[in-house]
């Protein structure tokens, strides 16, 4: 580790469960006071990592560093770190403040400090008046609120959230997800945030880590990852419908894509691609218009699509199209989903289902992924 | 079937089979004696002798009951948080002792440690000695041995039971929040195990109080406990009057103790954050782990194995070198005697007396687990137990009375209740399967009330919804679903009839004895012929329990029926 060592850094992970690979190679960094979130899909290995970062697991190679200092062989009991299990792992013999002067117990407080603590934690969590009650009568939101409590109370340097909110309901879940951003942000806290839920991810995290079969796929902040994902499987992850396989026509003068659905104009390429080069292109949903009268013919990035479904969102319309020149039947299987566009404001009379309507997509919603599908 | 009607059938066995033979030994307890004219209480109380009894009684069962648990827990450590070979295999061995009938377990002692058994005869050859060097037998020794032999089992199978199934990610969550290992230990687990330990503790204790054919054929003579000394006063004396008092003063001293434990019992079903088993377990890893598992392993494969493996060789062991000479003989009336039967005609009658058992055992046992039964409508909250009416909480208990009594007082009490009308049965062969019945069915009750109190009601409506009238309800709902409990019970009521020791030997007719009784009697009698026979039954009646006791075993692995 060189200069300045980040404030967690784990290099090189790999770990092996009954002859299957769960981490591969993994490498990330934490800085101080950001909120990192591990996301990906159930099976890709975060929650084993966040194990290993917090000592219940030994990693098969690689090592966790602690401010440039491996501490990889350190046991849990020694780390001084906070963890948030799934379904919160409360200790059933204990009440709700005992259960949250356990950390500080373990640590020789004396009794008079760890009341004024656990008072305080009970106030941030909402739970003040709840002290000696059982845990197993709360309802699972009280016991998400009495766990995250019991790992604040040591005040730990790191603070690990596995899957917090991944039992309770949607309603419950935003309004935590709001409460527990606050209470990061307050408290400064560095923390470690895993999810499969992107929008728990984009909603909570500084930074997010997308992992993929036990291999880091894409990391950067929220917007880096939405304006830019790498490949095609992030941009899936991430809830993008219109994935394209696509063949570089032309570099210069201006970039042209060859596509199922015709030639597409984008804006630019990224650096080093050449002619003749395979890519995937996603077109982003708000980026389609219903063309203008008037303009047909001499406009780019024009598209005849039938309207299969609408759905009124609100503030938008959600649109599933076909397309319906240019597709060869084996060009089809790239777009099973079909299209789907979002528009804004009100609809143009004519766009209604069956309807055959040609539409504009701006050069700036082509985004071309670094690999083929 | 109405309420009532199902109430009758275990109330009126009870009342007839428990009750009443126990309150006739409390009515006798008050009578004068025949010998010293005064009044029994007072002889008792103040004679020093019956109160060394009671103390070697209280102090062997304490002894015996740490030394259970001084085995038994690192080995419920071992199996509830490792994977190791051999796993399911190791955990049936465990097992197997606690389902041994006491004269298989005696038997086996004096084969492995006795002045002929396997490792004197070992020695002696090894070392050229005219003496054996072992001379445990009928030391307090070989007693506490075979409790421990006993015991470790139940610690293990209880407290083990419990343990894996304890999430193991609260040790985790402990260990993130700066709990070393030992405090791990002392601040979660420990608290958490609390119940089951005390409740293993009290049942060991209770075992190891009420101790009757170990100490009989392991202890000799002159060793007693409560138990043996009111065998011996009601059969070798015959007084009765005394044998009725020592029973009411070991009632007194079970009762307490079974009190605490079906307390305890019923505090374990609070709902803790359970895992299935399995989730907690791990290789063992580092050197001194794994050497601390093998070792464990290896203590408790040796202890537990080596007393049936000397028993199976020295049954093998003639005095013309290996043979099935003691086998062939169990065919053969030696003594020529009218009230002798030949060994394996004692073998069919402990068949005879087994089948009627299950039979009495499962019609007593059903109508009993349905009356305790909450018949359910709303599907209760959490997994919380419904709940259930003052009736039911009362009958609970008292169905589970005959196992915390013992098995001479039942014996005692029904010579003295039941050879006199309106009933006399002391003349009946049925008197025998109707005490093994009334032990063995709450174990019956035991296997079946999991499974219906775990029975979704919405089950039955549905099937009612369906057209199922409630005859075909109980036919295509509840028996399907029951059938695993009920094997389970069915077994269980077989080998605790095939085994059952102390009752037997007060009830049994002369011409008509089962198998312990059989061994028991071929042990008393002088000869290496009689020993052998002795040695062979027990082998017999192993292997009938061991196969009863795996057939339990697999029944409930495959549907996971918990007990």
């Amino acid at each position: 580790m060189s200069g300045m060592a980040p404030f967690l850094a784990v290099t090189d992970i790999h770990k092996t469960f009954d002859d299957t690979p769960v981490l591969q190679g993994v490498e990330f960094a934490v800085e101080v006071g950001e909120t990192v979130c591990l996301l990906g899909p159930s099976g890709c290995g975060k929650t084993t990592l966040l194990r290993i970062i917090a000592g219940l697991e030994h990693p098969d190679r690689g090592q966790v560093w602690l401010e440039g200092e491996d501490i990889t062989a350190v046991p849990p009991h020694r780390r001084g770190f906070g963890l948030m299990f799934q379904d919160y792992v409360l200790f059933p013999h204990l009440s709700v403040a005992d259960n949250i002067a356990f950390g500080l117990r373990m640590q020789g407080w004396d009794e008079a400090r760890i009341r004024r603590r656990v008072a305080e934690l009970l106030e941030w969590v909402d739970l003040t008046g709840f002290a000696r009650r059982k845990v197993y009568e709360l309802s699972g939101g009280q016991q998400q609120r009495v766990a995250l409590a019991r790992s604040l109370a040591p005040m730990p340097r790191l603070l690990m959230l596995d899957e917090p909110l991944g039992s309770l309901d949607r309603v419950l879940r935003d309004q935590l997800l709001v409460e527990l951003r606050r209470l990061l942000d307050r408290l400064g806290q560095t923390a470690i945030y895993v999810t499969h839920d992107q929008y728990e991810a984009f909603a909570i995290a500084d930074r997010i880590v997308l992992l993929r079969g036990g291999r880091v796929e894409q990391q950067g902040t929220p917007t880096e990852l939405y304006r830019r994902p790498a490949t095609a499987f992030v941009a899936r992850f991430l809830g993008f419908k219109n994935l394209l396989p696509a063949q570089i026509e032309a570099v210069a003068p201006e970039p042209v894509l060859l596509t199922p659905l015709g030639r597409l104009y984008p804006q630019a390429l990224p650096a080093g691609m050449d002619v003749g080069a395979t890519v995937t292109v996603v077109i982003r949903p708000e980026a389609a218009r219903p063309a203008e009268e008037g303009t047909a013919g001499a406009a780019r990035n024009r598209l005849p699509l039938r309207i299969e479904h609408l759905s009124f969102r609100g503030t938008h319309t959600v649109l599933q199209l076909t397309p319906v020149i240019g597709l060869q039947p084996e060009d089809a299987s790239a777009l099973v989903s079909g299209l789907e566009f979002e528009l804004g404001g009100s609809l143009p009379d004519d766009c209604r289902v069956g309807q055959t309507v040609a539409f504009d997509i701006a050069p700036d919603g082509i985004v071309i992924l670094g690999s083929s599908v | 079937m109405s309420r009532a009607l199902l109430a009758l059938i275990p109330l009126s066995f009870l009342g007839l089979f428990f009750v009443y033979p126990l309150v006739a030994i409390f009515r006798l307890s008050l009578a004068p004696t025949a010998v010293t004219g005064s009044e029994t209480w007072r002889t008792l109380t103040t004679d020093a002798y019956y109160l060394r009894v009671l103390w070697f009684t209280t102090w062997q069962a304490a002894v015996s009951t740490l030394g259970a648990f001084a085995l038994g827990l690192p080995a419920a450590y071992v199996f509830a948080r490792y994977r190791f070979p051999g796993k399911t295999l190791l955990r049936a061995v465990t097992t197997l002792p606690f389902v041994l009938p006491t004269v298989v377990v005696g038997t086996a002692f004096t084969a492995l440690l006795g002045p002929r058994g396997v490792l004197n005869t070992a020695l002696m050859g090894l070392f050229d000695l005219e003496t054996p060097p072992i001379r445990l037998l009928h030391t307090v020794w070989i007693v506490l041995l075979a409790h421990v032999f006993y015991n470790t089992s139940v610690v293990i199978r209880m407290v083990g039971g419990f343990w894996s199934q304890l999430d193991p990610r609260l040790g985790a969550a402990a260990a993130v929040l700066g709990a070393d290992a030992w405090q791990r230990f002392r601040h979660v687990s420990l608290p958490l195990l609390t119940p089951v330990l005390t409740a293993a503790g009290l049942l060991v204790y209770l075992f190891n109080f009420t101790s009757f054919g170990v100490i009989l054929i392991l202890g000799g003579p002159r060793m007693a406990t409560l138990e043996v000394e009111i065998y011996r006063t009601a059969v070798r004396f015959f007084n009765l009057p005394v044998a009725a008092v020592l029973a009411l003063v070991q009632m007194a001293f079970t009762l307490a103790i079974t009190t605490v434990y079906t307390r305890l019992q019923a505090r374990l079903t609070v709902p803790l954050s359970f895992r299935p088993a399995q989730a907690g377990e791990r290789q063992p890893r580092t050197g001194p782990e794994r050497l601390f598992v093998f070792g464990i392993l290896t203590l408790l494969g040796l202890f537990l194995l080596m007393p049936l493996a000397a028993l199976v060789w020295r049954s093998l062991t003639t005095p013309t070198g290996l043979g099935l000479e003691h086998y062939r003989n169990l065919f053969i009336n030696r003594t020529g005697s009218v009230f002798f039967v030949t060994p394996i005609e004692a073998l069919r009658n402990s068949l005879l007396v087994a089948a009627a058992t299950v039979a009495l055992a499962l019609v007593v046992g059903i109508s009993a687990a349905y009356l305790l039964v909450e018949e359910r409508r709303a599907p209760s909250a959490w997994s919380r137990p419904g709940r259930r009416r003052q009736w039911q909480v009362l009958l609970d208990p008292l169905f589970m009375l005959p196992l915390g009594t013992s098995a001479v007082t039942l014996g005692l009490g029904y010579i003295v209740a039941l050879d006199k009308p309106p009933l006399n049965l002391r003349a009946s062969l049925v008197i025998v399967p109707i005490a093994h019945a009334l032990i063995a069915f709450p174990f019956v009750v035991r296997s079946l009330l999991p499974i219906l109190r775990g029975l979704d009601p919405h089950l039955r409506e549905a099937a009612a919804v369906l057209g199922a009238d409630p005859w075909r309800v109980r036919r295509f709902v509840d028996l399907p679903i029951l059938s695993r409990g009920l094997a389970v019970g069915t077994i269980f009521a077989f080998t605790v009839s095939m085994g059952e020791f102390g009752a037997s030997l007060l009830l049994t007719r002369p011409q008509f004895p089962t198998l312990p009784v059989a061994i028991y009697r071929f042990l008393g009698q002088p000869g290496m012929a009689n020993y052998g026979q002795a040695l062979a039954l027990s082998v017999f009646l192993l292997a009938a329990t061991a196969c009863g006791f795996l057939a339990i075993e697999r029944v409930r692995y495959g549907g996971g029926v918990e007990f």
